[in-house]
């Protein structure tokens, strides 16, 4: 991944694709040989969180940390206390996959006291095709947000635009143009752009918009997929 | 006595169906001589709720919904969400406020919903055929307390207006009578406090009037008057729970 | 506006916007809170009201005292929730009043769980409150078609002054789809002549109510009811088919589990048998058309749902006997997946046993 971070703190507005990003990032790193841990930290949404992939992990022996397999489907806003563990584990790489919006990123407050300056990164995931964020005001506004609530300072931006199925160059290229304004705003780099590697998307040269595309894989599928 | 008997516009001239000597016709009198007088008929919706006066809206000379029981302060909640510029009051017994709809009417008054209740006490479940209510006074006999209502097996009486008071949203909270003239003309006065309250937009307001059930407590009309001040007032004082400042005339 | 990435639950309360809806009363339940949640910030920017009410009795009530002024409102809720709205959903029944109420469904009985589930198809098209009634009920199956539905759902609740029910499951309330609202023309205000709004020099006193306590005139009240159903069953009824012009063998299912569905129909084609798809797009009322059309040459019917067979019922009524039903189904919370669809389909075709809840 190419990043000297060790804790990756994955935040975002609401639905942004934090889980699959985190998921990646994870298959990623092991890939590289890393440990890796993924905290599931969502306490907002009752589907489709990183505990829906837990036996991916397994395959990928990468460690999960999660409410007990018992709970894992329960609306219950459960903070496994195994979380503090792994993040003082000087050997592990961590991704933390937090909850949307100020709701879920203010489960991240209560941890203020156990980061370390230097080896955290704290990654706004944004889509700019969700409502409320297709505008600077409306992301600035939701970082401002998630900033306050979390207690802590975005560190960089990732560019996750898309449509699903129906993503089109066009909608990758305008949540790059908006990720570069918020970028402008908070002084903090686009770290990457993401591209689901389904995507068949035609007529550009996608490393002309950016030098840090990524592709990724999309592994939370609905049933008809 | 005599302008408890003068028409008035507030009311339809369909003749109401309470049994004689019941304080419930008294009471819808009093209302609506203050909708005539404050000359709001036009602007006023009122909620009839279940229970003796589930038919107030036959009777009420203004538009009415019929609410479920219990649920009339949030129906009443409802209308005047989309109307604040309108009137709106619910017209309740004891059994259908206090009992089965008491989380709407706290949740209505803590809201401060701008809406005046007119909460009719007469310690019984008229409709049903006199069972208990949970206004009903300790050794109080009823349908479904057939040997006194007995503090250890069915609780204490609720007090309504004392308990309204204690919530923030509540502007106007009065506890009258409509045993004798005196407490009726003093009923009257709260009724308009309540509207005027709600007139200058000061939130919620509740008007307990404590009234007779002849047919249930097995008492004549003027014995169940005497019951009201023997029994009722000792348990349930008269008086200003909460003081909105409007100046109400009457 | 272009096109967007959606939750379901955040669709379907855009679509109530753009329908012009102006007034919300809720209660938080998973898996529809981010409905609420959306709706208390919408509603104001729209010019609207949202109110959290005490319990989803008293929202369902307040929805019921809004409806009675005319406006456009709605409440939404899950399974348990839409227990508690029952009461309220039977007196707007009784007193003709238009309202949208949504049930995304979990697991149950009682708490159950938050996961998907089809279990309250009984109570959303049988009546589920106390009386002689049907809500028309309608059932997307994707993001895009809730915008329309929720339209079409404001639209019939104004023509026959009746409350509708939008039925989804968790999984429609939670999943992300692309989706995009047309440019549609603001919705008019018409007037209604029969709310309570104050008179206003407006003619004599109206009064909204269910109570009828003569038995001649409640009678006639709930025939008047009748004819009012039976006018919605001929006009309102709506239903998708697939490949159902040669088909042998039909697959019968609403909401996500027909998309689900669709994959095992496409690969029993593949496979030589000649299955087809009929999704009911409203369960009340139940669409006979497309039964009516097939059961007749038909081999083979297979209702799958995400319960333990309620829509199968409506399934046989509309075959009539005609040919057989078999019934697939999955329950608290478990969906059903396209393999094993497809094996039950193949089964139903193979005329062998099949599931033991079939005929
Ligand atoms: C849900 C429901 N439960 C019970 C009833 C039956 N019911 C009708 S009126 C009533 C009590 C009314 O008593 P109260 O509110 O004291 O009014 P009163 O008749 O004394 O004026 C009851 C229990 C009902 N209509 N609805
Ligand atoms: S039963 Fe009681 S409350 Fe009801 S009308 Fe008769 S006297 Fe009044």
């Amino acid at each position: 991944m190419g990043t000297s971070a060790r804790i990756t703190i994955l935040t975002g507005h609401y639905g942004s694709g934090k889980t699959e990003l985190a998921i990646n990032l994870a298959i990623n790193a092991r890939k590289n040989g890393e440990k890796v841990a993924v905290c599931d930290l969502d306490i907002v949404n009752p589907y489709f969180r990183s505990r829906d992939a837990s036996a991916l992990f397994r395959e990928h022996s990468i460690k999960l940390v999660a409410p007990p397999e018992r709970l894992a489907t329960a609306d219950l806003p459960i903070i496994p206390a195994e979380i503090l563990a792994v993040v003082k584990d000087e050997e592990s790489r961590v991704i933390i996959d937090a909850g949307g919006d100020k709701e879920g990123a203010a489960v991240l407050g209560q941890f203020f006291h156990e980061w370390k300056d230097g080896s955290l990164e704290v990654l706004f995931v944004l889509n700019a095709s969700r409502p409320y964020v297709s505008t600077l005001d409306g992301a600035l506004y939701t970082v401002r947000q998630i900033e306050k609530a979390s207690r802590l300072t975005v560190t960089g931006i990732i560019n996750n635009t898309n449509l699903g199925a129906s993503t089109t160059i066009k909608d990758i290229q305008k949540g790059q143009d908006l990720s570069i304004m918020l970028s402008h705003k908070l002084g903090k780099p686009v770290k990457y752009t993401f591209l689901e590697s389904s995507l068949r998307i035609e007529g550009s040269n996608l490393e002309m918009m950016s030098n840090k595309m990524m592709t990724m894989d999309r592994y939370l599928k609905l049933p008809w997929e | 006595m005599k302008t408890v008997f003068e028409k008035t516009s507030g009311l339809k001239d369909t003749p109401t169906h309470y049994c004689p000597g019941c304080t419930h016709g008294i009471i819808h009198r009093l209302v609506a001589e203050v909708l005539e007088e404050m000359d709001i008929l036009e602007d006023t919706v009122g909620v009839a709720s279940v229970g003796c006066s589930v038919l107030s809206y036959d009777y009420f000379n203004c538009d009415m919904t019929q609410a479920a029981h219990g649920r009339a302060p949030a129906v009443a909640t409802g209308i005047k969400r989309v109307l604040p510029d309108r009137f709106v009051f619910t017209y309740q017994g004891d059994g259908d406020l206090a009992s089965i709809g008491i989380g709407e009417a706290i949740h209505a008054a803590a809201r401060g919903e701008n809406i005046t209740i007119i909460f009719v006490n007469n310690a019984i479940y008229g409709m049903t055929g006199g069972q208990m209510a949970p206004t009903t006074l300790i050794g109080q006999k009823t349908a479904t307390s057939p040997d006194g209502r007995n503090a250890a097996l069915q609780g204490m009486p609720i007090k309504v207006a004392e308990l309204m008071a204690t919530l923030d949203g509540a502007a106007h909270i009065e506890r009258v009578s409509a045993h004798d003239v005196p407490n009726i003309i003093k009923a009257k006065k709260a009724i308009r406090k309540a509207f005027e309250t709600q007139k200058a937009g000061l939130g919620f307001s509740l008007i307990e009037v404590l009234s007779s059930c002849p047919t249930n407590w097995g008492l004549s009309p003027t014995e169940s008057l005497e019951w009201i001040k023997e029994n009722m007032l000792p348990i349930f004082p008269l008086g200003v729970y909460k003081n909105s400042s409007v100046g109400g005339k009457a | 506006m272009g096109k967007l990435l959606m939750k379901g639950n955040e669709v379907i309360a855009e679509a109530a916007v753009h329908a012009g809806c102006k007034y919300f009363f809720g209660y938080p339940i998973t898996p529809q809170s981010e409905l609420v949640a959306y709706m208390a910030r919408r509603l104001p920017e729209a010019g609207g009201l949202f109110l959290q009410a005490e319990s989803e009795i008293a929202a369902i009530n307040m929805v019921y005292g809004a409806a009675g002024t005319g406006v456009r409102v709605m409440t939404s809720s899950s399974s348990p929730g839409f227990s508690l709205k029952q009461e309220g959903i039977s007196y707007l029944a009784g007193a003709e009043l238009p309202a949208l109420i949504v049930n995304i469904a979990r697991g149950g009985p009682g708490l159950g769980n938050i996961q998907p589930a089809q279990s309250d198809y009984f109570q959303v098209t049988k009546g589920g409150g106390h009386g002689d009634y049907n809500i028309p009920v309608l059932a997307p199956a994707t993001l895009q078609e809730i915008i329309d539905l929720i339209r079409e759902a404001f639209e019939i609740a104004d023509r026959y002054r009746t409350p509708v029910i939008l039925l989804g499951d968790g999984m429609l309330g939670q999943m992300m789809e692309a989706v995009e609202f047309p440019e549609k023309p603001a919705v008019k205000e018409t007037h209604k002549e029969w709310t309570t709004t104050g008179t206003r020099g407006d003619g004599a006193p109206r009064v909204i109510t269910s109570l009828d306590l003569n038995a001649e005139s409640l009678e006639q009240r709930n025939e008047h009811l009748q004819r009012k159903f039976a006018s919605i069953r001929q006009n309102e009824a709506r239903f998708e088919t697939l490949y159902c012009e040669d088909a042998d063998y039909f697959v019968v299912a609403y909401g996500t589990v027909a998309r689900i569905a669709v994959n095992a129909v496409k690969k029993a084609r593949k496979d030589g048998v000649k299955a087809g798809l009929i999704r009911p797009i409203t369960l009340w009322p139940f669409p006979l058309q497309p039964f009516i059309d097939t059961r007749d040459r038909a081999k083979g019917y297979l209702a799958v749902e995400m319960s333990a067979g309620q829509m199968v019922d409506d399934v046989r009524l509309s075959v009539n006997g005609r040919a057989a039903v078999s019934f697939f189904g999955r329950t608290g919370g478990v969906v059903p997946t396209q393999e094993e669809i497809y094996e039950q389909l193949i089964i139903t075709a193979g005329g062998g046993d099949v599931n033991e809840n079939g005929i």
